[in-house]
């Protein structure tokens, strides 16, 4: 499903804009990543009830950092899981930026899934609110970089892409390999 | 023992302007409940306020972080220290915990905003001779001349590549530390340069090279 999907690429980009409801399904996409990825390992290792006591624990809303340290303890031979959580290389794209002002909503996402789904995530950049794309995806099905080449969309996606190659670049991957 | 770095996010020998930052940072994403909307409730999202609150009591006061270290040091935690000044820095810009006895804190206020310069009033100078790129390349006040050149006022301006007049004058006058970071820069560079009928790649390399040498001496 989408969340294997996911985990199995080398980076993954999750685009959301700056509304509540946008915000709440990224970290709930998040959320249940790194459970599923939690699960994934807890299995490997043997003591996948670890995780299905502390789901049951903290039902509704799964204390990750609680959960982590539960495994921990579990086996305490096992890799630092904080350090595995890291090689999760997720990045975000805010979305419908009406002001510049906004940006700082990218940056508290960023500090709040770092403080609560240890989760380092990275911040590719934004894409301005523009009134003319739904008129240009309804009129053409070409690519909006066709459409609206010399837009402010198209330059932020320059930008968002510009910044996801080189961050694949310093990471030693390439292009192509599992992106999600 | 809470330990209060590493609730506002610091290393154990930062600066008091680096604690006030972090905890600046910090209540604004806890004070509004955008960010964290879906991932705490209400009652999770003020046991954080508070506990930024009171780390910020504790580490924003020299008397009393050094104190807080000492009980730190006791306890077996290593770490570098951090060694006020001959006259202790101290902060007084933001806000001090509800609740707490003594000493007294500041009053609560908001976090620090800058004040933003008033926008440039719009000019509506007639067109003129575009300016040549200067051998030092292109600047921010190439960019101005050039806009001016082509009778453009910043509010035109921003209206049409939706990027704030202020940001706009901001990357004339090359106030940088105001500015985005060079990522989200980038593309407002090529908007303007290509409303402006200018190579965006060559204001891009030009622009953020200046930045760039900015950022090594600020």
């Amino acid at each position: 499903n989408t969340i294997d999907f996911f985990l199995l690429g080398t980076r993954g980009v999750l685009s959301l804009t700056p509304e509540k409801t946008s915000i709440e399904n990224a970290y709930r996409f998040l959320r249940a990543s790194v459970l599923r990825m939690l699960r994934s390992i807890s299995q490997h290792r043997g003591y996948q009830n670890v995780v299905r006591d502390a789901e049951l624990d903290f039902a509704g809303g799964t204390d990750l950092k609680k959960l982590v340290r539960k495994l921990a303890e579990a086996d305490p031979e096992a890799v630092s899981l904080d350090r595995v959580l890291r090689t999760l290389r997720v990045g975000i794209v805010l979305n419908q930026v009406w002001d510049l002002d906004e940006l700082a909503v990218a940056e508290h996402v960023r500090t709040a899934a770092r403080r609560h789904l240890m989760l380092a995530l990275r911040f590719y950049g934004p894409v301005r609110h523009e009134d003319v794309v739904p008129r240009a995806l309804r009129r053409s099905k070409s690519p909006i970089l066709d459409v609206l080449a010399n837009s402010t969309i198209a330059d932020d996606i320059e930008g968002v892409v510009d910044h996801i190659v080189r961050d694949a670049d310093h990471a030693g991957a390439t292009l192509g390999q599992g992106h999600s | 023992m809470t330990d209060h770095y590493a609730v506002l996010d610091v290393p154990t020998d930062a600066k008091p302007s680096e604690i006030g930052a972090a905890y600046r940072s910090l209540r604004e994403l806890y004070d509004d409940d955008l960010a964290t909307y879906g991932l705490l409730d209400e009652s999770e999202r003020r046991v954080e306020l508070e506990q930024i609150e009171r780390a910020y009591f504790v580490l924003s006061d020299y008397a009393r972080r050094k104190a807080y270290d000492r009980q730190l040091q006791a306890e077996g935690h290593a770490g570098p220290w951090y060694e006020a000044p001959a006259a202790p820095e101290r902060i007084t810009d933001a806000a001090a915990p509800a609740g707490m006895q003594e000493p007294a804190p500041e009053p609560a206020s908001e976090p620090e905003v800058v004040a933003e310069p008033e926008p440039a009033k719009p000019q509506s100078a007639p067109k003129r001779e575009i300016p040549a790129i200067p051998e030092e390349g292109i600047s921010g006040d190439w960019l101005r001349q050039v806009r001016e050149a082509r009778g453009m006022d910043l509010e035109d301006l921003s209206q049409r590549i939706k990027i704030t007049m202020t940001q706009l004058e901001n990357i004339e006058r090359e106030r940088f530390d105001r500015l985005p970071a060079p990522v989200y820069l980038r593309g407002f560079l090529q908007s303007y340069a290509r409303e402006l009928g200018i190579d965006p790649e060559r204001v891009v390399t030009d622009y953020l090279a200046i930045r760039e040498r900015w950022a090594e001496h600020p």
